[in-house]
């Protein structure tokens, strides 16, 4: 449980990697957020060149009742209804970075390098007026499941060590932390400080 | 003021009250401030300075939450709850001493950041309330300085810490804003943007010139400590500057040179870690990229394409905009070649083996040259002569028409990609003019040549045959039409002889790798088996085995599959890498690329195959083999997919000559490749993969309809289109065509992405902007027509049902719409932007139109205003022709409606053109305002002119003269309200009629909140001083007393007092009577006191007006009077009224 500092977790698709983490960080009590900085939510279809292809927005619930009815097989075992059964407990549907993140968040963790790109752009886009300083943190993740969960639970241990009592001044600890992090995961990661 | 509000104010000082006493325990008071907002929230009203003033006073506080809540609740007052700009710079003198007493004392980081980011956040806002008002600002400006001071100390200082240093940088990044100058190519807003351009060069207070050195130095200073400080500050700094460049650009120079330099700063290594330098390394690139697209045309974006490059790891090309990929590529082996000499002692000294072929040819060469110059002259004169010999006996052993290697002429450098193989075709036979009909093996450079020879010679390196493959891939790659079974191919150097594709696919090289079934072996290749496999030695295999039509297909199926599943094997290991790397050596110890395999697959498809009818279909089936196995990973396998289709194109030409009536496999199966990959594809393989097939045609080129209509894909879909067009002049008829197409759509969408992508050729390109201006002027054209051009057909349709879908198309007979004539206006327009002359087109074009397409030609105004801007808006003034007097008024009026102060040049010009032209009066409603009050006065009848006794006539008028009296208060000489009706009033008879100046005086009378009693009573003052009472005085009167029943006392003893002046005048006369009536039965209702008090004509005139019911009134109210009441009344009064005693 935390002292309420603001996360957002982002990823391509705000389906996967995004979700695994917004799921344990709920789960134990952060304020979190998730969102997706693709154009589209795509999700793998019968063949490489046919994906599912949905808008943001489209709710996870109809997203599973779509695939389920398109060949429950086929979705069940690669996995994607379980997620998006998951998915849907959690929140109504995909979000958008660019047009739903409306609100100032103090850390956000984007799962891939291009995310990071893309929020460190968009925020400049902006034009920083909220005059809101905002940590950012990439953390390469793949896109599978398994990758997913054990980033999930990476995000976890990050969140725990900056969101706790002990951390008065997160500006001051955080290169420690993101040290003391990488000791233990051997992710690649990047961080930058960036204004809302 | 109402009691509910007296009500809230009380309860806002209890409340304020209840938070500033210390005794008060800490939560107590923090609830009252938390009610204090919540009714702040619901009526932010109560906000007023004294109010802020007490509320920063608690900053002085001792306890931090009450501190720390003070500041967020102005950041809440100031930023979030929308409170007007003008309160807000009132309020910040109340405010800042109380910030500036936190800044400089306070000890708690969170408080002192919170205090630092909204200093950032009102920084612009002092700086204008300081231009505004330089008579009462000094102290104001003053903390505001000594604010700044401490928070660059705080930045300076190496013991600040790491989040009060963020808010700094944010803080100093807004100065460094506002204290500079907005540039032309600024981007955003300028009413939003607060900069040095608001204040005029000799204020009072503020020194312009030492500000924007300050800001220089700001920024310079910023940028200077990236050598010192943290990766987090750095990135801070860097992501702060993103927004100041798009406003600043005059320094994105300075940002630039500062990442360059601090790639070369050798000790960060020390001071950082590497995840720490990457982070940094990665918020510049972002910055320089996001720059790089924003100010894609400026001076400066090969510095920042450079500092990019300088800032190493991986770039990929397609997120760069199309013209810098070139030199991203080229740059990129400069730096492989600098890289490579600094590598170079290490691989001498260790020795290590190396595969050669690894490297890019210009690093090769360049460890060539080195290694020669390590070689002394005289061997290398001694070797130089070796090969010379060699190369005589062996030129006498080959043909005849041997080439000289030490060819004089000079070297042929080739494109790197010809975009279509026909021009490539045509070149090619220009060579063949040049050179040997024989000699047909191109050399890329005959010095490289000879250098790799001598060297060849000289150092026992372990390359040549992997050098050779490179020249030899080259060579295919870039040359599809050159038949590759001339003998004379081998006859060059021994060392170049190794053509692959002059193997057929040996068992051994498949045993290396897979199994092969034996049948392999001996399938029939007529044309591959007919080549010598050994040059010089006369060598003939047997005659093949016959095989049935049957066993045959079924074998040429098995190979190719084979050939398939080697390249599936293969390419997982060496996915990402070149094609040219070696897979695999075969017997005869060359090597095989990936490059070559796909050659050899594609032309053992095309022609390696004899084609009969018969077989036709199990081609095709194998032709499917290969679209299946191309889109089991298209994105790996472009070069596959293009080697293959060159190959079909080549064959096809081949077979078109020998048979004109041959049908085209290209064609059909690009268009089957493209229909299975464009679903989903969304990214820029798909515009080069078009960029590279060797024939585009309308066909297959249509396709990119579909993604244009995707909102998703358009953006994809226009720059293939764009890309097309620049880069294969044969496909640019067509491509433009759909283009120019979509700039008439009509949706604004895709609307303006084709004219965007149109316009960038306008006017440099010689051919293309061209183009584009004449379809513009077309469709300008086509505004004149009475109904609007059929539409253009935007859906894609397979070949066999266009017909039928065409007919569906034809359009109805339809009328002009506001939406066909802004799409058959828009890319004039952004032509127009860069083009001014264009413009008297339009107005040519507007007046021939029709009346309508004039209207809605009009209601576009916003967007044509944009467009030319001030200069064109003027310059349109001074030569419009006649017939668009209202299009250049509505222009006119569009145009001060968007500004606050339309610049005097646009107001003298118009003034001038006006008196000129005898222009009407309608042409001042805009500017009259602006006029001085001379002026004002001298034209104001023009505009008085115009009222027709219409309503919206008159609301006009009403709107003009309220802009006149609020717009002139500013002025050092005032027009007031009171002048302004004065002058209604004597207006010249011959110049205003009487009709129109009263007209205009009543609608004085609809401005109930300038026009008010005071000023009316002031008025009529003024008039019945004058020797002369003006004609409309009565009505004048009149309407006042109706407005203003409290005007009445005064006014009737005016009355009284001129009474005779007013019976000389009939006019007057008459109004006083219409007045007196009308004051007895509606104004004063049965109060007779006034008329009384007439004199005796004036009374009976008043009475025995033709209409009575004054007089049955007065009567009746006599009657019942009272005796005494009535014993008062004169005589002839009685005698009038017929009243009995």
């Amino acid at each position: 449980m935390g002292i309420g500092r603001n996360f957002a977790v982002v990823c391509a698709s705000n389906q996967n990697r995004s979700m695994e983490a917004h799921h344990v960080l709920t789960k134990c009590g952060f304020k979190v957020k998730s969102y997706g900085t693709g154009s589209a939510v795509r999700l793998p279809g019968p063949s490489l060149d046919r994906p599912n292809i949905y808008p943001f927005g489209t709710p996870y619930d109809y997203m599973f009742k779509d695939l389920h009815e398109k060949d429950v097989k086929l979705y069940k075992q690669n996995g994607l209804l379980d997620m998006l059964d998951r998915n849907r407990k959690i929140k109504l549907a995909p979000e958008q970075w660019y047009t739903e993140a409306n609100e100032t968040f103090d850390v956000i963790i984007t799962c891939e390098e291009r995310c990071f790109d893309a929020i460190c752009e968009d925020l400049t886009d902006r034009g920083e007026h909220k005059n809101r300083p905002v940590h950012i943190i990439n953390i390469d993740i793949k896109d599978n499941h398994e990758d997913a969960m054990l980033g999930g639970r990476a995000i976890l241990q990050l969140a725990q060590m900056i969101d706790n009592e002990q951390v008065t001044d997160l500006d001051e600890a955080i290169p420690g932390i993101l040290q003391e992090w990488q000791e233990k995961y051997k992710y690649e990661i990047l961080h930058s400080i960036a204004y809302f | 003021m109402n009691n509910t509000y007296v009500f809230e104010d009380k309860r806002v000082s209890v409340l304020l009250d209840q938070a500033t006493e210390k005794q008060k325990e800490v939560q107590t008071r923090l609830d009252a401030l938390n009610s204090f907002k919540q009714l702040v929230e619901e009526q932010s009203i109560i906000l007023q300075p004294e109010i802020l003033h007490t509320i920063s006073g608690l900053l002085r506080d001792s306890v931090n939450e009450i501190k720390e809540w003070i500041v967020d609740f102005l950041d809440f007052t100031f930023m979030k709850i929308g409170l007007s700009r003008t309160l807000r710079k009132d309020s910040l003198e109340k405010v800042l001493p109380s910030i500036g007493y936190i800044i400089n004392y306070e000890s708690s980081p969170a408080i002192i950041k919170k205090a630092i980011l909204w200093n950032a956040s009102v920084y612009p806002l002092i700086f204008e309330r300081v231009v505004e008002n330089a008579s009462d600002s000094t102290s104001l400006w003053n903390i505001s300085l000594s604010i700044k001071s401490q928070i660059m100390r705080f930045f300076d200082s190496e013991n600040t810490s790491q989040g009060i240093k963020f808010c700094a940088v944010k803080y100093l990044v807004t100065v460094a804003k506002v204290q500079s100058r907005r540039m032309p190519d600024s981007l955003g807003k300028p009413e939003e943007d607060i900069s040095l351009s608001h204040c005029h060069s000799l204020h009072p207070i503020l020194d312009l010139q030492y500000l924007e050195k300050e800001s220089i130095s700001i920024v310079n200073g910023m940028l200077t400590v990236m050598r010192t400080e943290s990766s987090s500050v750095i990135t801070a700094i860097i992501n702060a500057f993103g927004p100041l460049l798009r406003v600043r650009p005059q320094y994105v120079l300075t940002f630039v040179n500062h990442v360059v330099s601090w790639t070369k700063i050798p000790e960060r290594n020390l001071r950082l870690s590497q995840f720490q330098i990457r982070s940094v390394n990665k918020s510049m690139k972002v910055q320089l990229m996001a720059l790089l697209r924003i100010h894609e045309n400026a001076t400066f974006v090969m510095e920042i394409l450079n500092a990019i490059i300088a800032l190493g790891g991986k770039n990929d090309p397609s997120k760069f905009p199309r013209q810098f990929r070139r030199h991203l590529q080229r740059d990129s082996i400069e730096e492989n070649g600098r890289g490579a000499v600094q590598r170079i002692p290490n691989t001498q000294q260790s020795n290590i083996s190396f595969d050669p072929s690894q490297f890019a040819l210009p690093f090769v060469v360049e460890v060539i040259c080195l290694v020669l110059k390590t070689i002394p002259q005289e061997r290398l004169n001694q070797a130089k002569k070796a090969i010379q010999e060699r190369n005589a006996k062996q030129a006498a052993l080959a043909a005849p028409s041997v080439p000289q290697p030490e060819t004089e002429s000079k070297p042929k450098v080739r494109d790197q990609k010809p975009r279509d193989p026909r021009l490539e075709e045509e070149e090619e036979e220009d060579d063949d003019d040049e050179y040997d009909a024989g000699n047909a093996i191109i050399v890329e450079d005959d010095r490289l040549e000879r250098v790799i020879n001598e060297i060849v010679q000289e150092i026992p390196l372990d390359s040549d045959s992997d050098l050779s493959v490179e020249m030899e891939d080259k060579k295919f790659k870039y040359e599809p039409t050159s038949p590759p079974y001339e003998v004379n191919d081998m006859d060059i150097e021994d060392v170049y002889n190794d053509d692959i594709a002059a193997e057929p696919p040996k068992s051994d090289m498949m045993e290396d790798i897979t199994p092969t079934p034996p049948e392999v072996e001996s399938t029939p290749e007529p044309q591959v088996v007919s080549i010598p496999a050994f040059k010089f030695q006369p060598y003939a295999l047997p005659p093949p085995e016959s095989l049935s039509h049957d066993q045959s297909n079924s074998f040429i199926k098995n190979a190719f599959e084979n050939i398939l599943d080697v390249e599936a094997a293969l390419s997982a290991d060496v996915k990402d890498k070149r094609s040219n790397v070696v897979l695999t050596t075969l017997s005869n110890g060359k090597r095989l690329s990936k490059s070559q395999l796909h050659i050899m697959a594609s032309r053992f498809l095309t022609r390696g195959l004899e084609t009969f009818e018969d077989d036709r279909k199990q081609f095709d089936d194998l032709r499917e083999l290969v679209i299946k196995f191309i889109l089991k990973d298209f994105r790996n396998k472009t070069d596959f997919a293009l080697t293959w289709l060159d190959e079909e194109w080549y064959h096809d030409s081949i077979m078109l000559r020998k048979d004109p009536s041959y049908k085209s496999n290209y064609s059909i199966w690009l268009c089957r490749l493209l229909d299975r990959i464009m679903p989903a594809l969304e990214d820029r393989i798909f515009t080069q993969f078009l960029l590279d097939v060797p024939e585009l045609f309308e066909d297959a080129v249509d396709r990119i309809k579909i993604f244009c209509n995707d909102p998703d894909r358009s953006s994809l879909g226009f720059t293939t289109l764009s890309e097309l067009i620049e880069l294969r002049p044969p496909a640019r008829p067509f491509c433009l065509k759909i283009l120019l197409a979509y700039c008439l759509h009509k949706d604004e969408r895709p609307r303006s992405s084709a004219i965007t992508t149109a316009n960038k050729w306008f006017p440099v390109h010689p051919v293309i902007g061209g183009e584009v201006e004449s379809f513009a002027l077309q469709s300008l054209k086509q505004l004149t027509q009475e109904v609007p051009p059929p539409t253009y057909d935007y859906h894609y349709h397979h070949s066999e049902v266009s017909e039928l879908a065409k007919e569906e198309v034809k359009d109805e007979e339809k009328k002009w719409t506001q939406i066909d004539v802004e799409r058959h206006l828009d890319l004039f327009l952004s032509l127009c932007a860069k083009k001014r002359q264009l413009f008297e087109k339009l107005v040519s074009i507007y007046i021939e139109s029709s009346d309508s397409i004039q209207k809605f030609i009009r209601n576009y105004s916003q967007k044509i205003i944009d467009t030319i801007g001030l200069t064109g808006l003027i310059e349109l003034f001074q030569t419009f022709p006649d017939g668009a007097e209202d299009f250049v008024l509505r222009l006119l009026i569009v145009y001060t409606n968007k500004t606050v102060q339309p610049p005097t040049q646009l107001i003298n010009t118009a003034k001038s053109v006006i008196v000129q032209r005898n222009l009407d009066g309608r042409f001042l409603f805009p500017i009259i305002a602006y006029f001085e009050k001379e002026e004002i006065l001298r034209h104001l009848p023009k505009v008085i002119l115009t009222l027709d006794a219409t309503e919206k006539q008159r609301e006009i008028v009403k709107k003009v003269f309220s802009k006149i009296i609020t717009i002139s208060a500013k002025t050092p000489t005032p027009l007031e309200p009171r002048e302004l009706l004065v002058f209604l009033h004597q207006l010249k008879q011959n110049e205003v009629p009487l009709k129109h100046s009263v007209e205009a005086i009543h609608v004085c009378f609809k401005l109930t909140n300038i026009f008010t009693s005071q000023i009316l009573g002031a008025v009529l003052q003024h008039l019945s001083v004058q020797p002369e009472l003006p004609p409309p005085f009565m009505r004048t009167v009149t309407l006042s007393v109706r407005a203003y029943k409290n005007l009445s006392g005064f006014v009737n003893e005016l009355l009284l007092r001129y009474i005779n002046q007013i019976w000389q005048n009939e006019m007057l006369r008459k109004g006083f009577i219409l007045y007196c009536t009308e004051y007895c039965l509606k104004i004063q209702p049965n109060d007779f006191k006034f008329l009384l008090r007439l004199p005796k004509t004036q009374i009976l005139d008043v009475l025995e007006q033709s209409d009575s019911t004054l007089k049955k009134q007065f009567r009746n109210t006599i009657l019942e009077s009272n005796a005494d009441q009535r014993r008062l009344l004169p005589g002839y009064l009685i005698e009038l009224l017929e009243i009995n005693n």
